[in-house]
């Protein structure tokens, strides 16, 4: 252990060191004492100096261990950067590399092997490691103690640091240009952190940053790939190649997957390196554009989502990237990866809040259809109800007055969802009040208004299914003509519901439907309940749909009890939710009862 | 590195560090002076100012074969230095430790 530390460059001043050294376990060794020597002149109390001469030790043991073949015939590489408040060391290895735990464990007590690592964590205050292709650098930062008061600062002050300097210009120029390396660096990224914020089109705020990635990394090019939202492809972003390079790779299995040098750093979700030994595949898109570069495709994420893939290279292919290089490179890329992500989910916010919108207008038009008061006639009740799905539909009923005499009551379901189907509604609605003068012949008013209505839901291939019944209270019948919708029912205290009314096509079907109507005699204690299909397919928990047997039944249960129409409407509403529990409807129900009285 | 044996005891003092390069020595150290007799290993860490990883494995390694004979290993006097990485490990409970 007596050799001496045989470094290919020794630069040695108050606060900057910078020892190559063979890549060897005795020259490890060497290489931590000779920095002893150097921050004990910093000064640095004994109990760090110790701390440092370990932490040193075992990454430099772990450089010379695992170097690789190649590497081994390559110099290892010691920076000390002694600053105000800490000490930085890198120490450069050669070796395949590795995972950094956030936290190394410590194994068992009878485990001969794995300490080095948890000893360098445990003595640190910061502990990095970055990942390159040819080397990998560690990078260790321990704040330095207070001094005691009254006590001279252990660190000159920046003046004077220059002063001491003078004469050692390669010490200065060592420093400037690392120096200057982390401010370009660090400018750049609070940049675009700060530009993070802006509201610009992801594709040109890529664009714009990839250029000034690509100075500060000193690569020639760049393409940036984008998963489209699916994460089915890959499609091209920005790309400082001069080539065609638009068109879409596919992320589904197949064996292009293995060729793409991006589509492999997609799949395996780690970086792909290409150089010399490793150069881009033939059938690679690249390899026509940069056959011979050496570079990474990296993968980039967004809470585990593949977002896309940054391919970054030089035009050379012994020219590798540095550790630190690439570690700027996936900074950015993980940054990008956030920014786009970010757009993303602004975007998909903005059209979620676009929808609530369309959803509120269309719910406000479907409140404003139905009528707030009933017409009721000497006789008759009559009391109507309707409930509203998550989404809102085209459901619809009203009960209009004609001649202080007749009723006719309408039902009516535009098939759709949102403000189409609303708007066709409020459509149908200011129809049916035009022609007030054909209430007292619903198959006639069902023509009329399929002709009128057709070349606007034919043009938007909607449809409506609607019901009228004209009710006389001087004859005590009614004539009902239907449209494509389910039948009403027919009942009384103790008798059985029977269907009537025929159902022929819904509106905006044929142009030239003629619709029939059925004229039936009203008992003195009769009920009629219009509905939409919404409440036979009401659903239990169970999913079994209540169906029509189940309507009728629960019907002649409220029925039986003689209940008015109001009644009869308020016990069907409750009967409603009591089937179908927590369950949400999944379409829009509405009903309609008339009840003599 | 010296050793001597007292009673049941080899003790191996004067060494300052214990580190990768010189963990083998004392671990070839140990099988050559070992013998039948020999229940305790002492190891005379009073002037030690650096251990590290490799010097860990090699006192495990030690503690280990002594464990298998029915006997075991003692430090003697560790320094401040050595008893804050024994104590960082979890070591400082294995090892019998002799504090003068």
């Amino acid at each position: 252990m007596t050799d001496v530390v045989t470094p290919h460059t020794n630069q040695i001043g108050a606060q900057f060191l910078s020892l190559d050294f063979k890549c060897d376990l005795r020259e490890s060794r060497e290489v931590s004492r000779c920095m002893r020597q150097f921050l004990a002149a910093v000064p640095l109390p004994e109990d760090d100096l110790h701390a440092w001469e370990l932490m040193v030790t075992e990454a430099a043991n772990n450089a010379a261990e695992y170097a690789t073949e190649m590497g081994r015939q390559l110099p290892n590489r010691l920076e000390v950067f002694c600053r105000e408040r800490e000490i930085e060391v890198r120490l450069t290895d050669h070796t395949t590399g590795f995972d950094m735990p956030a936290q190394a464990e410590l194994p068992s007590i009878d485990s001969e092997k794995g300490r080095g690592l948890f000893l360098i964590q445990s003595l640190a205050d910061e502990v990095e490691y970055l990942r390159g292709r040819a080397e990998n650098c560690m990078v260790i930062r321990k704040k330095r103690p207070a001094p005691a008061a009254g006590a001279p600062a252990g660190t000159t002050p920046a003046v004077d640091v220059g002063s001491r300097f003078i004469g050692d210009e390669q010490t200065l120029q060592a420093m400037t240009e690392e120096l200057a390396s982390c401010y370009e660096n660090l400018s750049a990224i609070f940049r675009f952190s700060s530009a993070l914020n802006q509201p610009q089109p992801t594709e040109e705020f890529a664009a714009t940053w990839m250029l000034e990635l690509l100075a500060i990394v000193e690569a020639d090019w760049y393409v940036l790939r984008l998963a489209d939202p699916g994460g089915k492809e890959l499609r091209l972003s920005a790309s400082s190649l001069p080539g065609n390079l638009d068109f879409a790779l596919s992320l589904s299995a197949d064996a292009s997957a293995t060729i793409s040098v991006e589509l492999r750093a997609a799949r395996s979700r780690q970086d792909v390196w290409f150089d010399a030994s490793a150069p881009l595949m033939l059938g690679d898109p690249l390899s026509h554009l940069v056959r011979h570069s050496n570079g990474l495709a990296h993968p980039i994420f967004a809470e585990g989502v593949l977002v896309g893939v940054l391919t970054v290279g030089r035009l050379s292919t012994d020219a590798p990237f540095k550790a630190g290089q690439v570690n700027v490179i996936q900074t950015f890329a993980d940054f990008l990866g956030i920014q786009i992500s970010n757009a993303r989910f602004r975007a998909e916010h903005l059209q979620a809040q676009l929808m609530a919108r369309e959803l509120q207008i269309a719910s406000n038009l479907q409140r404003s259809l139905l009528p707030e008061k009933l017409p009721q006639m000497p006789g008759f009740g009559v009391a109507g109800y309707y409930h509203s799905a998550r989404q809102v539909g085209g459901d619809f009923y009203d009960a209009i007055a004609v001649d202080g005499q007749g009723l006719l009551l309408v039902i009516a379901d535009v098939m759709g969802k949102g403000v189409p189907a609303a708007m066709f509604a409020t459509i149908f609605r200011s129809h049916l009040h035009a022609r007030l003068d054909l209430v007292k012949r619903p198959g006639e008013f069902l023509t009329w208004l399929n002709r009128s209505l057709f070349s606007d839901l034919d043009r938007m291939e909607m449809f409506i299914t609607a019901q009228l019944v004209y009710v006389d209270p001087a004859t005590r019948r009614f004539q009902v003509a239907g449209a494509g919708h389910c039948p009403l029912l027919m009942t009384s205290p103790g008798g059985s519901p029977i269907e009537v009314g025929n159902t022929g096509f819904p509106l905006g079907i044929m142009l030239d439907t003629r619709y029939s109507e059925e004229v039936r005699d009203l008992s003195a204690d009769a009920r009629l309940l219009l509905f939409t299909d919404g409440v036979t397919d009401t659903e239990n928990a169970g999913d079994e749909m209540l169906g029509t047997e189940g309507l009728k039944q629960n019907l002649q249960l409220i029925v039986n009890r003689r209940c008015n129409a109001a009644q009869t409407v308020q016990e069907m509403a409750i009967m409603l939710q009591t089937f179908q529990g927590k369950e949400p409807a999944t379409d829009d129900q509405a009903f309609l009862a008339l009840a003599s009285e | 590195m010296k050793t001597r044996t007292e009673d049941n005891t080899l003790f191996i003092t004067d060494f300052t560090e214990l580190n990768t390069t010189n963990a083998m020595w004392l671990q070839d150290l140990v099988r050559q002076s070992l013998v039948q007799a020999h229940k305790i290993i002492e190891l005379d860490l009073s002037k030690v100012r650096f251990l590290d990883s490799n010097g860990i494995s090699a006192l495990i390694s030690i503690h280990k074969t002594m464990c298998k004979r029915g006997g075991k290993i003692r430090l003697f006097g560790p320094t401040p230095a050595v008893s804050q990485i024994l104590q960082l490990l979890s070591l400082n409970e294995v090892f019998e430790i002799i504090n003068p």
